[in-house]
């Protein structure tokens, strides 16, 4: 516990950076802040410009400018959309379900998928099969995960016809969703499976060359039970470490999968905001997205000193 | 190195060559305008984009930008984060628990979303990418530096350096640094790789530098323009196809170089 | 007391590339019921692989020739079910570096219960008594205590003794120990050679015991075999080499020894990959004749022991 402890102001340190980077940006950059503020193809009126310089302190010094921020921060106000005319706050969560479902499943299933066929391919280095994984996954990691949205858009949808072109339906049951949602879930999993089995194998690999796993075979269990009791357990900890750091990763991967197959979430929210320079929007998706990261941190530290014991009783 | 990292080295340098010298391997001016949206056919192997432009020749004089980035910012991070990795791991005591601190912190932030943001409030640019890239991008290097001075700092020939009065600097610069590339080396291809599917990703959403071609841009417009929809795979497949192929190529020489971790067979 | 084990012309090299490293060349001996054997020599001198080779933990990549007959069973003939089986229940082997050996992410009752549980119908209570009570017989007073400790909460001298029990758990009939004493300070060697020598009076259990600590192989051994650069060199009864060494390098070995002065044998072992022609400790050799460098001796029987020299043979 006392390590989980240890890593609590990184963690809020790290949120602040970037808080203060989101209130630092649109005042620091070139050109006039009230449009980095609002977005620059935002039409507002005097009045309401003059109403922004008030709300957010504009004429004051930087530092009350910063306390009014975090003060607004802190009732989870986000800040306005001058495009969308909504609250971004609102905005975000509602795009942020899709996002997270999406994102959510992908993972449950990649990383079931890239963990085992990675500790196969860590387990007989020299099989065909196992190399076939390896080089498979080097591939796929090799490519930015948008292209094989595209790929697998036109092959199974353009080509085949197979799946909707759009990732999210309008209406209708589970069944409807499910076929619209299928590929990008696919996509995404690939993608993080091939990232977890390289990791996975890696591990696996490195546990292999400790002594335990032998000493296990000595007590009699056969390789298959050494790796399953043993070597899954013990390599399977760098893993959440790493796929702890790689949300960041795998959230953008999915952002721009979200792209591809026009599905209603964050990634589609970003991509507007980026043609339209709608900058609270894009503010607001940055801090939102770095919570998250934090927080699977937070959660893989947790997940490390319930399988750690050197981190659960450590000193 | 083995023989997947040399047939990488291969075909990295090949890219290498068209980022060099893309006149040899091009057929035409990028910028030359042909009849828009042609199909594949002998004139144009791989047919014209919405501009008229040969794909071929476009998808050639690509790579120099893809690579420059790429190569660019590994090294910016590379650098940075063996410097910050040396003077954790010289240094010791406070200067150490800060440094290793605030690589932690560092390493928590999502890279992507926060180029994203810093170029659209800049404006779109490759050195945009390439500085963003490299100030959150050390974080992986610094800390495996810092663990391999760890165990040389107390090695004979620092020591005996020490005796002799050299310079912490010295010391730091000419005694330690270079018994890092080994390790360093294949991280810093990870990087470069790693930085073209960030350029890639980047410019497709419209954030790459419209002065320049590359490869993440070619996939942008085809599928703004309508590549997609109108099913011309020969337009938006293979800027995809020569971005995988150049990246795998630089993560094969990176894997073969890493010790433990070896991919693939001994050759 | 009837034969064991057999061992004859045990060879074992490994192939990489251009290079063969012959680790161990033509290793014969062999081990009655209840008898202690002991393999001194120098690291790099093939003694682990000897050990590896009986239990069968052989990286596949070892090429092994010879044969290994334990109750007139080849071993390298039988299918491996039936060899996994005999791990841990009928041979127990204790593995060198005894912290390493243990699973960092179990309890030490967990990793010694394991071995139980592969090989006897016993539920998890019984074999808990029966953990408990090896435990106690050790010398542990309050096992229940030591068994819910993680590895790394015990000191190196500990973890050996609980990797000893876990060895012996099940009474084997063949025991072989690897190092068991090195890296752990003087008073801890103390412990192990006391619960070593406490299984040799309780059980009836036949010891191959692997050691370069020479006191060690003195206070405990009945037969002792000197390996140089995977050969045997001498092999006998303990108490007469002990007090008459024949082999050159014997003596060296002994002379080593700091009650006899400390004087190291002059140079380093050769490295396996490249054996040098005529008798291997020649180069090392002060009294080396001619035929040293030339002819490869035999091991011969020499008054009451086997003896692997040209100049004892000719004397
Ligand atoms: N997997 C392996 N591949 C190649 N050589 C090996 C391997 N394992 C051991 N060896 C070599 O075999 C020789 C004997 O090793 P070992 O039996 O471990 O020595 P020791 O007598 O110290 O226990 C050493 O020279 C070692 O380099
Ligand atoms: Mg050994």
């Amino acid at each position: 516990m006392h390590a989980i402890i240890y890593r609590w102001p990184r963690y809020l340190i790290s949120l602040f950076l970037i808080i203060t980077l989101n209130f630092a940006l649109p005042r620091m950059m070139p050109g006039d802040p009230i449009a980095n503020l609002i977005g620059e193809s935002a039409y507002v009126s005097e009045a309401t410009i003059q109403e922004i310089t008030q709300s957010l302190g504009l004429d004051r010094p930087l530092h009350e400018q910063f306390t009014l921020y975090l003060q607004s921060l802190a009732s989870l106000d986000l800040g306005y959309s001058y495009l969308l005319h909504a609250e971004v706050s609102s905005i975000i969560i509602e795009r942020m379900i899709w996002t997270l479902g999406f994102v959510g499943i992908a993972t449950l299933i990649g990383v079931i998928l890239g963990v085992l066929l990675g500790a196969a391919a860590g387990m007989n280095r020299s099989q065909k099969s196992s190399q076939l994984w390896t080089y498979g996954s080097i591939a796929i990691s090799s490519t930015p995960p948008y292209f094989l949205g595209l790929i697998a858009l036109s092959i199974f949808s353009f080509h085949f016809g197979l799946f909707p072109l759009k990732g999210a339906p309008a209406t209708g049951g589970i069944l409807t969703w499910l076929h619209h949602l299928a590929l990008p879930i696919a996509v995404l999993a690939l993608f993080i499976a091939a990232r977890n089995c390289l990791i996975m194998r890696g591990s696996v690999i490195q546990e292999l060359h400790e002594h335990y796993p032998l000493y296990a075979k000595a007590k009699g269990l056969t390789d298959r039970m050494v790796l399953r009791r043993h070597i899954l357990k013990n390599a399977s900890l760098p893993v959440i470490t790493q796929i702890a750091l790689d949300i960041g990763f795998i959230f953008s991967g999915a952002l721009f999968i979200e792209i591809v197959f026009s599905m209603p979430g964050m990634g589609m929210l970003i991509y507007d905001a980026v043609l339209s320079r709608d900058y609270p929007i894009l503010e607001g998706c940055l801090l939102v997205i770095a919570i998250m990261v934090i927080l699977a941190n937070i959660a893989a530290d947790i997940l490390y000193g319930i399988i750690d014991p050197r981190i659960r009783r450590g000193e | 190195m083995n023989r997947a990292g040399l047939i990488g080295f291969a075909i990295l340098s090949i890219f290498f060559l068209m980022a060099v010298a893309p006149w040899i391997f091009a057929p035409y001016d990028p910028y030359i305008r042909f009849t828009p949206y042609a199909e594949p056919g002998t004139d144009h192997i791989l047919g014209t984009n919405d501009m008229g432009h040969d794909i071929l020749s476009e998808l050639i004089y690509s790579a120099r930008a893809s690579l420059f980035v790429g190569f660019v910012a590994a090294i910016l991070a590379t650098l940075l984060g063996v410097i910050i990795g040396i003077i954790a791991g010289y240094y010791r005591g406070w200067i150490e628990d800060l440094l290793m601190g605030v690589t932690d912190i560092f390493l928590m932030i999502p890279k992507i979303p926060m180029i994203i943001i810093i170029a659209a409030f800049l404006g779109s640019g490759i050195w945009v990418l390439i500085l963003v890239f490299g100030a959150f991008s050390w974080t992986a290097i610094a800390r495996i530096a810092r663990s391999k001075v760890l165990q040389i700092r107390e090695s004979g020939f620092v020591l005996s350096a020490r005796c002799l009065g050299f310079s912490n600097r010295f010391i730091m610069a000419r005694e330690i640094a270079p018994n890092l590339t080994h390790i360093v080396f294949p991280k810093f291809m990870l990087l470069a790789a790693s930085a073209m599917i960030t350029e890639a990703s980047i410019s497709f959403i419209g954030l790459g530098d419209p002065s320049m071609k590359s490869w993440g841009v070619m996939l942008s417009f085809a599928f703004t323009k309508g590549g997609l929809l109108n099913g011309m795979w020969w337009w938006y497949i293979p800027p995809g196809i020569a971005i995988s192929v150049c990246v795998m190529a630089i993560a094969l020489i990176g894997y073969s170089r890493e010790k433990g971790a070896d991919i693939g067979v001994r050759g | 007391m009837s034969r064991l084990l057999d061992i004859k012309n045990l060879s074992v090299s490994f192939v990489s590339g251009e290079e063969t490293v012959r680790a161990v060349t033509d290793v014969s001996f062999d081990l009655c019921e209840d008898e202690v054997l002991t393999l001194v020599g120098e690291t790099g001198c093939g003694k682990s692989i000897i050990a590896h080779a009986i239990s069968g933990l052989l990286p596949p990549e070892a090429l092994v020739s010879g044969e290994i007959r334990y109750k007139e069973k080849d071993l390298q003939s039988i299918p491996e079910e039936e060899r996994v089986l005999l791990r841990g229940c009928e041979i127990g082997i204790v593995l060198q570096n005894p912290s390493r050996a243990l699973n960092p992410l179990y309890t030490i009752g967990h990793q010694i219960r394991e071995t139980i549980l592969r090989h006897t119908e016993k539920s998890k209570e019984e074999s808990n008594r029966m953990v408990a009570g090896a435990l106690r017989r050790m010398g542990f007073s309050d096992p229940g205590i030591e068994m819910k400790r993680y590895p790394f909460e015990s000191s190196g001298g500990m973890n050996q003794r609980f990797v000893i029990a876990s060895s012996t758990i099940l009474s084997p009939d063949l025991l072989i120990a690897d190092e068991p004493t090195t890296g752990l300070d003087r008073s801890r060697i103390q412990d192990v050679i006391t619960e070593f020598e406490r299984i040799m009076e309780e059980e009836e259990m036949a010891i191959i015991l692997i050691t370069h600590d020479l006191a060690v192989a003195r206070r405990l051994a009945d037969r002792i075999g000197i390996m140089y650069a995977g050969e045997v060199v001498e092999m006998g009864d303990a108490n007469r080499i002990f007090e008459e060494p024949y082999h050159p390098y014997t003596k060296g070995l002994f002379g080593s020894l700091p009650e006899n002065g400390c004087v190291p044998i002059p140079g380093v072992s050769p490295p396996m990959s490249r054996i040098v022609s005529g008798c291997r400790f020649h180069p090392r050799c002060g009294k080396r004749t001619a035929v040293c460098e030339r002819d490869h001796p035999q091991l011969g029987m020499i008054d009451d022991r086997y003896v692997r020299c040209h100049l004892c043979h000719s004397q």
